[in-house]
């Protein structure tokens, strides 16, 4: 990611460029949108999360503090949008394991490799799922963790050592 | 399992990356950028229109016998500067064909 250019980016789209914020959304859209997906259950609802957590920092952009980069401004807010719609994931979530108890299992062994994947994040709490999600699937620091969760440092640790052995045992794969 | 063998495993949930250039999803936040641009700015109007709507009601009441006292003293200037000022638009809009004439403004 060019920093810098990001940087002026950031500038002009807080003077009112539309361009310039639309230009921050299409470099940043993959790793918001793969940090949600791995928070909510229907990738659908996931890009309608995403799309509502980047107008808010359309709306805040004032509040992004130097030194810290869009994307982790834009995750932070939708890690809090999935916080506030946990009711609506969590309700999702037992829709989706219905339906996966009732759908005949007979797809192919991506499909089957990825709904256990998916079935076993789901089984984390969502603090652990998004340090996880930030720090083991995605590319992200502990510290930009920690500014994405708003948690203390060491909490994120925590959290991805204990998502890490919760997802092993529920994955079966031997550590 | 490693955490680079769970990172591995994680990665290879392909479904979960979407592509690295999507306009749809730009524009479909840009859409919703330009809803909340509308409803901020209506909101906003919609507030200032209230309050000067308040105000005038406090006020009106105090100032209009004032208003309609000062207007009776002022129709005279108000109907002489119009006069003038229609003239006035009219000789200017007139200028072209004047010239014709000779008449040079």
């Amino acid at each position: 990611m060019d920093l810098p250019s990001h940087a002026a980016l950031i500038r002009r789209a807080r003077s009112g460029s539309d361009e310039a914020f639309s230009r921050l959304v299409s470099d940043c859209q993959q790793a918001v949108r793969a940090f949600v997906r791995r928070l909510a259950v229907s990738a659908d609802d996931a890009d309608d999360l995403a799309q509502e957590a980047f107008v808010t920092a359309w709306s805040k952009i004032d509040r992004l503090h130097d030194g810290i980069s869009f994307r982790t401004f834009v995750c932070g807010i939708a890690y809090r949008k999935a916080l506030n719609d946990r009711r609506r994931f969590n309700r999702q979530a037992t829709r989706d394991t219905q339906w996966h108890d009732l759908t005949p299992q007979q797809a192919s062994s991506t499909v089957e490799s990825r709904l256990s994947v998916q079935a076993a994040l789901s089984q984390l709490p969502l603090d652990q799922r998004a340090a996880v999600s930030l720090c083991v699937a995605g590319d992200y620091s502990h510290a930009e963790a920690a500014d994405i969760l708003g948690l203390p440092l060491g909490t994120v640790k925590s959290h991805i050592q204990k998502g890490r052995e919760k997802l092993s045992a529920l994955l079966g794969v031997p550590s | 399992m490693s955490e680079d063998a769970l990172k591995a495993l994680l990665q290879a949930d392909a479904p979960a990356f979407p592509p690295v250039r999507d306009i749809g999803f730009v524009i479909a936040v840009m859409e919703k950028v330009e809803r909340r641009r509308l409803f901020e700015n209506l909101a906003w109007w919609v507030c200032a229109g209230c309050a000067v709507i308040v105000v005038m009601a406090l006020v009106m009441p105090f100032l209009t016998p004032a208003l309609i006292s000062l207007g009776d003293a002022l129709v005279p200037a108000v109907v002489i500067l119009s006069v003038i000022g229609m003239v006035a638009v009219g000789v200017w809009y007139l200028r072209p064909a004047l010239r014709d004439f000779g008449i040079r403004i």
